[in-house]
């Protein structure tokens, strides 16, 4: 018996030391406490960092957004920088009657947006054809609220939250918006965090949408920038290729889209998804959950739970036929481009295709360049601007020439090299190479708080913090089978999209 | 008394309610009247990170075990305009990418890769840095691999050749001269060939001074200036660093006990009359860049300088600029300022933004003026609070976050001034900066009758 015991006592501590080593590799020591109004808060704690990363997370993006309206999620984080009752306001009370009748007259813009709808619809494929551009009700209407929003800007302080956080040492002040997501964050000494409690609580509760057709004008900016990059275009018809439904392959905003945006349906997305109960605040630095439980309490301890937000249900019909798309361009660079369905965060064979992706990016450089079809290869998952969703999205297998010789080799060795990954076995060390890859680009990720924050916060909107050191683990333990069974399951016809980038004047 | 027990349970479930239902009033103290304390922050002490070599090499050691990564950096106060040979210093770059003379290039490379390492090497005007940085695994040979590769580079006619390549390399035009791909970097670009055009911090290497350049040239350069005290190391992460301060006599006494050799002598770039300068580019913004050369700012100016212009477009959301382009008006996504910096001498000081092109003169106009106004007011009390704390207890902190940044700072640091006092003596110089100092440095030092105005993009009138 006793011997027994000891026998247990040493596999105990076998096991034991073997966790505790598996943990070091993906050492997440992430605390969580839920107020009473589901306010979420993750703490990591750095004891001896002066500094601490603060981010705010709202479950919502692009993915709520309707059609007409798309990118109204990323003009909402704009209008969240204009300011709040207390911050940005000189004369509350002279500005709140404005305010009202800014949107009163928006309200009876859009009934008659809505009653002239045959009117002024666009017609065009090319946006050219309109019965009337508008309507001497709509011009009325539009030019009062420019002389209200004239009369709010007077009594207006710019800049107001921003000036506070760089007032009290801030850096990396910034906001982002994608499909699944809205956080604003901010880098500050950590014995400073009530100031990003204080400024956070009010802007999730209390924003007011100032300078609301300047700031229209900053999508359009950012819009047109991105137009130039040689590679939007394609890379955005490709995604509306491969998927047919989700917003998850729709940009944030077409240039049609900016002007339809209204206060109402902003105000609509800020007061159902900025409530405590959609909301994670998480900090990772030098501060305590003891200390920051009662500091969080003080700030948004008063903010009242509300209805569970509308959900995006919208799933992606089955894959059902191989879809090609032939792009002209004389200035981007021909290429030949696999696309692939593969599942999101959440689903067992997603931390797979990571590797999947690691492999196959050494693989095909290799041997395309082995057999002197040559190119610059481009594995990814980057759908619009991110590489992971909690729903599916898309791999990519791309390679780019100087000109089109090599397209249709390239192609059809790409093709044959994925189907080599069901046939043969990838060798073992192509997958521990993967795997190590992808813990050092892990380790460069968790090494800085902010975007071990962002990473933290990312999988808790797309499916908890809680999965995503399994996620980690996961992806150590993907084995050639495992390979095997994703790219003959996946990697199939009827889930492929081929796009081929080629000069204007070939093939037509 | 069982009336009483009856009782009391009903007070006790209303007090219960009561607490339930109780909703806090939100905090909206406003935040210039909120009690938030000083930052603790204190610089790290140098002196205990430094390691000195008896060959005068200065490392600095710094423990940042978050995660199993380690990082190597070397310091090299030498640059592009530095050498007997034009082409050297670019070359010499080359031949750090290409790794130790003891292995080849290809077996450096597949060496990196298999250590899933990040290296890069960036020549600057006036020095040069090369970072490596692996798992913790691989740091054994990452070691041996970095100090190999700084103190015997593999330098080859390749390396000359790969140089040339990149040196020469033009913006793109078509047959009409439009530049193909206009973008911020070709503005910027062209803003420094015009302000730099004969001086030797705006070089053009031309094909023939890599034909001109042989590897005894290239080992020359290597010779001169990889010397022990002319460059710094910073080593950090997951390390011990008892050990890595034995690796590193270990591995680094053989450089040349030498001190820094004497640099080229760079002529203070004179200021032009105003100008404005147009490229063509087929695209749907136009890219702004007003600037002009910077005198060397006097030490006693330096941090006034920064306040300046982290007021006026020092790069983040609250500056004049930001807000009377982009918030009031939505004219731009971005208006900001650059202090570029050449250590020991001239720089520039520019404003970079873009916009549609049916706003440019608006943009424009509204970035000349408040920089007017700058040179004509003095700055608010407000403006100098936020200024001064932002700079002393934000991006000053920033520079020591970690083990990581720290022994970087530090080396850096040590390479430009020789010592630690300018990092020191920094939080006090910024916030002893007052209104005057502000006002005085945005007329010494900025001369809007001097600026050059690159547009690229769609020609619009200006002036």
């Amino acid at each position: 018996m006793r011997h027994f015991i000891i026998k247990s006592l040493m596999t105990l501590t076998f096991i034991v030391t073997n966790v505790i080593a598996q943990d070091y590799e993906y050492n997440l020591p992430i605390k969580e406490h839920i107020f009473e109004n589901g306010l979420k808060l993750l703490v990591v704690e750095r004891p001896g960092d002066n500094r601490v990363a603060a981010k705010i997370w709202t479950d919502m993006g692009a993915l709520n957004e309707i059609s007409g309206e798309y990118g109204a999620a990323h003009f909402l984080e704009h209008l969240m920088f204009k300011g709040t009752l207390t911050l940005g306001a000189k004369d509350w009370k002279t500005e709140k009657p404005l305010i009202n009748e800014i949107n009163a007259t928006e309200k009876a813009m859009i009934a008659e947006l809505n009653r002239a709808r045959n009117d002024i619809r666009e017609r065009g494929v090319f946006h050219d054809y309109q019965h009337e551009k508008t309507t001497p009700e709509i011009t009325r209407l539009q030019k009062h609220i420019d002389d209200l929003e004239r009369k709010v800007e007077e009594l207006t302080i710019e800049g107001t939250t921003m000036k506070w956080y760089q007032g009290f040492g801030g850096t990396r002040l910034t906001a982002s918006t994608e499909q699944e997501y809205m956080h604003f964050d901010i880098d500050l000494p950590a014995n400073r965090v009530d100031i990003f409690l204080r400024i956070e609580a009010d802007r999730m509760t209390n924003t007011i949408f100032r300078k609301f057709d300047a700031e229209r004008m900053i999508l359009v900016e950012q819009r047109i920038s991105s137009l130039n990059r040689l590679n939007t275009r394609y890379l955005e018809a490709m995604e509306g290729l491969v998927g047919r439904t989700s917003n998850v392959y729709i940009p944030e905003g077409y240039m049609t889209d900016f002007k339809n945006y209204t206060r109402q349906y902003e105000r609509y997305l800020y007061d159902t998804y900025f409530i405590p109960n959609n909301t994670t605040l998480i900090f990772v630095g030098g501060v305590t959950m003891d200390e920051m439980i009662p500091k969080v309490e003080k700030y948004f301890g008063g903010l009242e739970r509300k209805p569970e937000p509308t959900r995006y249900y919208g799933q992606e019909p089955l894959p059902s036929g191989e879809k090609r798309l032939i792009y002209r361009d004389n200035k981007l660079s021909p290429r030949v481009e696999l696309r692939y369905q593969i599942p999101g965060v959440g689903h067992p064979d997603k931390p797979h295709f990571d590797v999947i992706k690691e492999v196959m990016r050494n693989r095909l450089q290799k041997n395309l360049n082995d057999k002197e079809i040559g190119g610059s290869v481009n594995v990814s998952t980057m759908v619009v601007h991110t590489n992971n969703y909690g729903l599916p999205s898309s791999i990519h297998f791309a390679a780019i020439y100087e000109d089109t010789e090599k397209l249709d080799a390239s192609e059809k060795t790409m093709l044959a090299e994925i189907k080599l990954l069901s046939e043969k076995n990838i060798l073992d060390e192509e997958l521990k190479f993967a795997q190590k890859t992808l813990r050092t680009q892990w380790y460069r990720a968790a090494s800085d708080p902010n975007r071990l924050n962002f990473h933290i916060g990312h999988f808790e909107v797309m499916d908890s913090w809680k999965t995503l050191k399994p996620y980690l683990e996961a992806r150590d333990k993907t084995t050639v089978e495992d390979v095997r069974r994703l790219v003959k399951q996946y990697f199939i016809p009827d889930n492929r999209t081929i796009g081929k980038v080629i000069p204007r004047g070939e093939g037509q | 008394m069982k009336h009483l027990l009856k009782t009391s349970c009903l007070i006790l479930s209303l007090l219960a309610l009561s607490l339930n239902t109780q909703v806090l009033a939100q905090d909206l103290t406003h935040p210039r009247d909120m009690e938030i304390p000083k930052s603790k922050f204190k610089r790290p002490d140098p002196a205990k990170y430094q390691v000195s070599l008896k060959n005068g090499l200065v490392a600095y050691v710094a423990k940042e075990d978050q995660v199993p990564l380690v990082s190597f950096s070397a310091f090299i106060k030498a640059g592009k305009i530095d050498g007997l040979k034009e082409g050297a210093a670019e070359a010499l770059t080359e031949a750090f990418l290409a790794g130790p003379k003891n292995i080849s290039s290809t077996a450096f490379k597949a060496a990196l890769k298999r250590m899933t390492a990040k290296y890069s090497v960036k020549l600057h005007n006036k020095w040069i840095e090369i970072n490596l940085n692996v798992p913790t695994e691989d740091l054994e040979e990452a070691f041996k691999l970095f100090s190999a590769t700084v103190i015997s580079p593999n330098i080859t006619e390749a390396n000359i050749k790969a140089a040339a390549r990149k040196a020469t390399k033009d913006i793109k035009v078509d047959k009409n001269g439009v530049i193909i791909d206009g973008s911020s970097s070709v503005a910027v670009s062209k803003f420094h060939d015009i302000i730099l055009k004969g001086n030797i911090l705006g070089k053009k290497l031309l094909s023939s001074d890599f034909e001109d350049l042989s590897t005894k040239d290239v080992e020359s350069f290597h010779t001169t200036y990889v010397v022990a005290g002319n460059m710094t190391i910073a080593v950090s992460g997951d390390i011990n660093e008892k050990g890595i301060r034995k690796k590193l006599k270990a591995q680094f006494s053989s450089l040349i006990n030498k001190t820094s050799p004497n640099r080229r002598n760079v002529p203070k770039v004179k200021r032009q009359k105003k100008q404005y300068h147009y490229f063509p580019a087929d695209k749907l913004q136009t890219w702004v860049v007003i600037g002009h050369p910077l005198a060397p700012v006097a030490f006693k100016d330096e941090t006034a300088f920064e306040v300046m212009n982290y007021i006026l477009a020092g790069g983040h959301f609250w500056t004049r600029m930001f807000i009377e382009t982009r918030d009031k008006y939505g004219l731009t996504n971005d208006a900001s300022g650059y202090i570029e910096d050449q250590w020991d001498g001239s720089g520039s000081y520019s404003f970079h933004s873009s916009s549609r092109h049916d706003v440019t003169k608006q943009l424009y106009d509204n970035i000349m003026s408040v920089i007017y106004e700058i040179q004509k007011e003095s700055v608010s009390d407000e403006e100098l609070m936020i200024a001064h704390n932002a700079l002393a207890d934000g991006v000053y902190e920033m520079k020591f976050k970690d083990g990581n940044t720290t022994a970087r700072s530090f080396a850096i640091e040590k390479l430009r001034y020789g010592n630690h006092k300018h990092s020191k003596s920094y939080p006090v110089r910024v916030r002893s900066v007052t209104k005057k100092d502000v006002l005085r440095v945005a007329n010494e030092y900025m001369h809007p009758d001097a600026f050059q105005v690159i547009i690229v993009g769609e020609y619009i009138n200006l002036q």
